[in-house]
This record gives C-alpha cells, sequence and structure tokens, in this order.
C-alpha cells in the first residue's frame, strides 16, 4: 500500500447538535443535548417518542433554495453535507476541474426512499423496476462531479468504512480529491418501532435530554437520532500545498467482525479488540500516543459493557489512564452516520483541544470500568483520537486521527 | 494538484459460482442453504441473504477440496433493493396494528448490510464485513471495494457477492414473491494476487472494472443486465 498520508480540510454536517462545525463544536463542549420529543410524526403509540433531530436542513451551494427544498429528504441531506464539506474545503468552484470520488455510507437507503414514499401516499416499494438513480450517482451529477462512487452499509459503522475507503483510493491515485461520510434519517415511524420492539431504545420519554446515558448504571436503551456528516479527503502534500485548512490526518483504521449474531455483541472481547489493534498498527502508533477515546458507547445495557471489555481487551491497563466519553449522550445515536459524526467530535476534540463529555453519567457502571470524562467537557493536550463504531451484523471498526 | 498515476489493481478469484432460486427453492435454502444450521437461524433472513450464503456454499464446493476456508476474509455483499419484502410487511402491519406489530428483526435483518453479515456470522468470517450499493450498479461498487479491501494486508480475500431478484417480484399481503421471478446470486472469492498470472481474474482501476478468464454464465450472474455489463 501507498504511503500517501490522507488529511481532512473539509467538512460539512447537519446533526442534532447544529449544522456547522462551530455550533456544533461549541454545543459537544458545553454539554447540551439535542435530543426532543418527537413532532413531525405520531409517535404517541411507540415505546420511545424522543430523538436527536434535525431541523431544516440547510440548502447548499449552486442549487435554488426552493427547488432543493422539493427533494427527498435523505437527498437534501447528503446533498448538502457534501455541498458544504466542498465549500468549507475551498474547492467548490475548483470542483468541476478535480477528479471527486464519493463514498457514501447509507445504510437503508432505498427503505428510507420507499417508507417516506409509502407514507405521503406513493407506491414506490412496490415498483423498484421504475428507473431511478442510486442517491451517489445523483449526488454526482448534481454537484457537477467526475471520479469513482460507492455506497457502503455496515450499520452503525458504515462512516468508518466510508473514510478508510476513501482514503484507500486517494492512496492509489484513483481520485485527486474524496467526499466521504454518511447520513441516516433513521427517526422514521418503521425504523422506530423496529428498535423500540428490539428493546434497544430508551424509554425515559419524560426526560429527553437525560434519556442517553451511556456508561451509567441506569441507562435503559438509546436515543435514535438523525444527521449526517461527510468530510473532504485529499493527499496530505496537496493540501498543504494549497495552504487549506488541516483538521486532521487520517492516520488509522481497522475493521473485524463478530460472526456471532446480527444484534447481540460477542461476548469474546477478541474480534473488536482485533479492529482497535489493526488501527493502532495502521497508524503505526503505541497505546500511549492516544489522547482520546470517543466510544461507541450507545447507552444500552449490554452494549456498553461488551466495549468496556473490548477497549481494556485491546489496549490493556493503561486504558484506564486515556479520557474517554460518549458523545451519544448528547447528539442521540446517528445509527448509519453514526461513525462519521463521531469522527467529527474527535477534529473537535483535536481543534479545541479538549474532551467532550458523556452528560448523564451520574452514576458510572463497575463494569465499565475506564476513564470517564463526566458531565462536563475536560482541558486535554490532543494529538492522536480514536473512535470505535460497532454495527448490527456484528461489525467492528476502529478510526484513528491525527493532528496534521 | 498534480494527478498522481492511478493504480491499477488486479486480484485472482480462487473460487466462484452462481445460483438461482425460485420462492420453493429458497424455502429449502432457508433450512439448509447447503450447511447444517440451528432450527430457524435463517427464519428472519431476507431472500437474498439466504441466496447469498447458498452461492458462497456452493462456490467453495465447486472450487474442491484445495479452497480452504480461511476465518479472516471478509465479505462484501451487493444486493440490489433488499428488504423490500419486509418493509412491505412492516408498511402493511403499521397500518393495522401500529408500532408494536412491527418486527424487531426488520432493521437488523432487512438493512442493506444483513446479506454481508449473514455470510460472515454463518461461515465464521472475521475479516471486514459491508454492503455495498443498493440499487442498478452496486456490483460494480463491490467491485471496487473488495479489490480495494485486499489490497490491505489484513484482508487476505474477500467473499464478494452480488444478489438481485430478476424480474422484480411482485409481493402478496404474505410477503411472497410472484411466481415469475427468481433470485439470483453470484459469489466470488477474491484473493491479493501478483498484477499477472493464469485463471480468473478481477481487475479494478477507477474507473473500469474487468473480469478476465472468468466464465461467461458467471459474468452473466454477477452483473445480470446488458446495462450493467456495458458499465463494466
Amino acid at each position: 500500500m501507498s504511503a500517501v498520508e490522507v488529511g481532512i480540510t473539509g467538512v460539512g454536517a447537519v446533526t442534532p447538535l447544529g449544522h456547522r462545525y462551530e455550533e456544533i463544536a461549541d454545543r459537544l463542549l458545553a454539554g447540551q443535548s439535542g435530543v426532543r420529543r418527537i413532532e413531525h410524526f405520531d409517535a404517541s403509540q411507540h415505546p420511545c417518542r424522543i430523538a436527536g433531530l434535525i431541523d431544516t436542513i440547510p440548502c447548499p451551494p449552486g442549487v435554488e433554495p426552493r427547488v432543493f427544498a422539493q427533494g427527498p429528504r435523505l437527498e437534501q441531506l447528503l446533498h448538502a453535507c457534501c455541498g458544504l464539506a466542498l465549500a468549507d474545503a475551498g474547492l467548490w468552484s475548483a470542483r468541476s476541474e478535480l477528479r471527486v470520488g464519493i463514498v457514501l455510507g447509507m445504510g437503508a437507503e432505498w427503505l428510507i426512499r420507499w417508507e417516506d414514499d409509502a407514507f405521503a401516499g406513493g407506491d414506490a416499494m412496490y415498483h423498484p423496476e421504475r428507473p431511478h438513480q442510486p442517491l451517489v450517482r445523483l449526488l454526482q451529477e448534481r454537484l457537477g462531479l467526475h471520479g469513482p462512487v460507492a455506497s457502503v452499509a455496515a450499520a452503525c459503522a458504515s462512516g468508518n468504512y466510508a473514510i478508510a475507503q476513501a482514503r484507500r483510493w486517494l492512496q492509489l491515485g484513483w481520485a485527486d480529491v474524496c467526499l466521504a461520510g454518511a447520513g441516516d434519517l433513521g427517526v422514521s415511524r418503521l425504523a422506530l418501532a423496529g428498535f423500540g420492539n428490539l428493546r434497544a431504545l430508551t424509554r425515559r420519554n419524560d426526560n429527553a435530554a437525560a434519556a442517553s446515558r451511556p456508561f451509567d448504571r441506569g441507562r435503559d436503551g438509546f436515543v435514535a437520532a438523525e444527521g449526517g456528516a461527510v468530510f473532504v479527503l485529499e493527499p496530505l502534500t496537496a493540501a498543504r500545498r494549497r495552504g487549506a485548512r488541516l483538521y486532521a490526518a487520517i492516520a488509522g483504521f481497522g475493521a473485524s467482525s463478530d460472526a456471532y449474531h446480527m444484534v447481540i455483541p460477542s461476548p469474546d472481547p477478541t474480534p473488536g479488540a482485533t479492529a482497535i489493534r489493526r488501527a493502532l498498527a495502521d497508524a503505526r502508533c503505541n497505546v500511549d500516543d492516544i489522547d482520546y477515546i470517543n466510544a461507541h458507547a450507545t447507552s444500552t445495557p449490554v452494549g456498553d459493557i461488551a466495549e468496556a471489555r473490548i477497549l481494556h481487551a485491546a489496549l490493556g491497563p493503561e486504558v484506564k489512564s486515556i479520557p474517554v466519553s460518549s458523545s451519544k449522550s448528547m447528539s442521540g445515536h446517528l445509527l448509519t452516520a453514526a461513525a462519521a459524526f463521531e469522527a467529527l467530535v474527535c477534529l473537535i476534540a483535536l481543534d479545541r483541544q479538549a474532551v467532550p463529555p458523556t452528560i448523564n453519567l451520574e452514576d458510572p457502571d463497575p463494569e465499565c470500568d475506564l476513564c470517564h470524562v463526566a458531565q462536563t467537557a475536560r482541558p486535554h493536550r490532543l494529538r492522536s483520537a480514536l473512535s470505535n463504531s460497532f454495527g448490527f451484523g456484528g461489525s467492528n471498526t476502529c478510526l484513528i486521527v491525527r493532528a496534521a | 494538484m498534480s494527478p498522481r498515476t492511478p493504480a491499477r489493481v488486479s486480484c485472482a478469484i480462487a473460487a466462484a459460482d452462481v445460483v438461482q432460486a425460485d420462492a420453493a427453492r429458497l424455502a429449502q435454502w432457508r433450512s439448509n442453504p447447503g450447511m447444517k444450521l440451528p432450527g430457524g437461524a435463517l427464519r428472519h433472513v431476507d431472500d437474498q441473504a439466504v441466496a447469498a450464503l447458498a452461492a458462497v456454499l456452493q462456490a467453495e464446493r465447486r472450487a474442491g477440496p484445495d479452497f480452504v476456508r480461511d476465518p479472516c476474509w471478509g465479505v462484501v455483499a451487493a444486493p440490489r433493493y433488499f428488504g423490500r419484502a419486509g418493509l412491505i410487511q412492516a408498511f402493511r402491519r403499521y397500518a393495522v396494528d401500529g408500532a408494536w406489530g412491527i418486527a424487531p428483526h426488520l432493521v437488523p435483518q432487512m438493512s442493506q448490510h444483513a446479506a454481508a453479515g449473514v455470510v460472515s456470522q454463518w461461515l465464521g468470517l472475521r475479516g471486514p464485513s459491508l454492503g455495498v450499493g443498493g440499487g442498478d450498479g452496486g456490483v460494480l461498487e463491490g467491485c471496487r471495494t473488495a479489490a480495494t479491501l485486499v489490497q490491505s494486508e489484513n484482508v487476505p480475500g474477500v467473499w464478494l457477492i452480488a444478489t438481485r431478484w430478476q424480474p422484480e417480484p411482485r409481493y402478496d399481503d404474505q410477503g411472497r414473491p410472484s411466481s415469475d421471478a427468481v433470485c439470483w446470486a453470484a459469489a466470488l472469492a477474491v484473493v491479493s494476487a501478483p498484477a499477472v498470472g493464469a485463471g480468473p481474474r478481477l481487475v479494478v482501476e477507477a474507473d473500469r472494472v474487468v473480469f478476465e478468464n472468468l466464465p461467461t454464465d458467471i459474468v452473466d450472474g454477477l452483473l445480470g443486465s446488458a446495462a450493467a455489463k456495458r458499465a463494466a
């Protein structure tokens, strides 16, 4: 594999904590929750009636706001994230002169489209033979880009796979620049009901901001959230040559599968730990080089304990001295977009030299014996941050970003 | 920016096969896709995931005794319009029973990652596991993804699987597909290999995918439509 180093030079995000980088950073470090009561459909009969929600999706450059607002919401979300990321990287006007690849994590692109259409009275799910383009190709057209495209799906780990694949494409010279990230609109009637009946969701409906409580003894399930985050990736040398803002370098990635169960994490921490060790090896760094761990920790009784065991197995006793937090305590669980959003959290931690907190962590579960940053952000010298993302289907991924 | 010369990724194909099944055959595969499974193991799984597992098992058998299953392998699955039957049923149930009528299996078993997850789980494959694509053209995204994964030193091989219904079925109230529909699944064992050599190969560039020395029936099973073949 080529030794081309790849960095992040642009961010586009639409999240329950805001739509601009500075706003998201401020709210994360202030420990603010983006979780509230669901109002865009009648959730009164659902076991969980709260979620991390996005407001009106901002219109990206190059499109009429009126036309943009008429598109399907998933298309709006990812169009906004991609366009805003290109603009943030300073590449909007140069985009047609570059080979721009697109790799997006989308766990259920067609299910989301069909469900939206069906509840609006349409019958698209009965007629897939009608011509309609996959979203990555539609976005390529809308944004006026040319380069390779792919959508990847590994449930909640999708965003890390997307970033890793884009990095490989740049190393192979398949593109000059890549857009990589993920988006999800999983706060829908059917998805919320499915997760609820799986007993994966919290039932703390009365206090939305306190419902997502990773690692806390009182946790009872996750809070679903919607949103997306897309990054501009480019070779570090090219980014430096053009004087781009470098948020971070993509230092390492590792992946594995439990091969155990489609929903329940493996009781054996070895596969999850393997993903972390592979990321460390890829980043050519040691445990003591890691300054912050953004945990996957969704706030489920089983999952948080499983991750604590994985971290101990992968990092050994040193894990007790590395600050750990779960930003899902504030954002909720962005599902397919979780890994991408949490990569953004790591960029913010590096940028602001502070570890975002796990809010609502009032009574730490002794089975999750880690170096928690509870309730309030902690100033900290950071050079490298590690982000775990695990998903249904037994997917384990780990991404390491480093100050560039 | 100074463009670099794009790399050409060339992989060997160590095993390959294609299966096709109507509803009756899929029902048989649910209890035995080609290996013994615990009772009900595939009960809630989408038809295309059942076919994906059957295709990999058949490709392993066709490759003969020299092919040894390696637990470090990854899985890249490119199903087309995955989970549609489950969604149709869920939509109908929601209209009648509300939120409590929705099966807990809907999200984990009907999302795009699930076919790869089922293959990884039941074959004990602990390498990367992911779904790609979702609509037409997903197979080519799968080729690109599989080729770049085997480039990585940590993944000795990847099962690249493409599945689809042809034609797309109509579903009755119980979620049964119409009798004219056939579910196809093609499985390719993609391994890292020197850039040249005899035998079937997958060659991937930024804008091109080429299958070399791969039997026509498998290329047809993999790509399906003439449009997909032109795109490759």
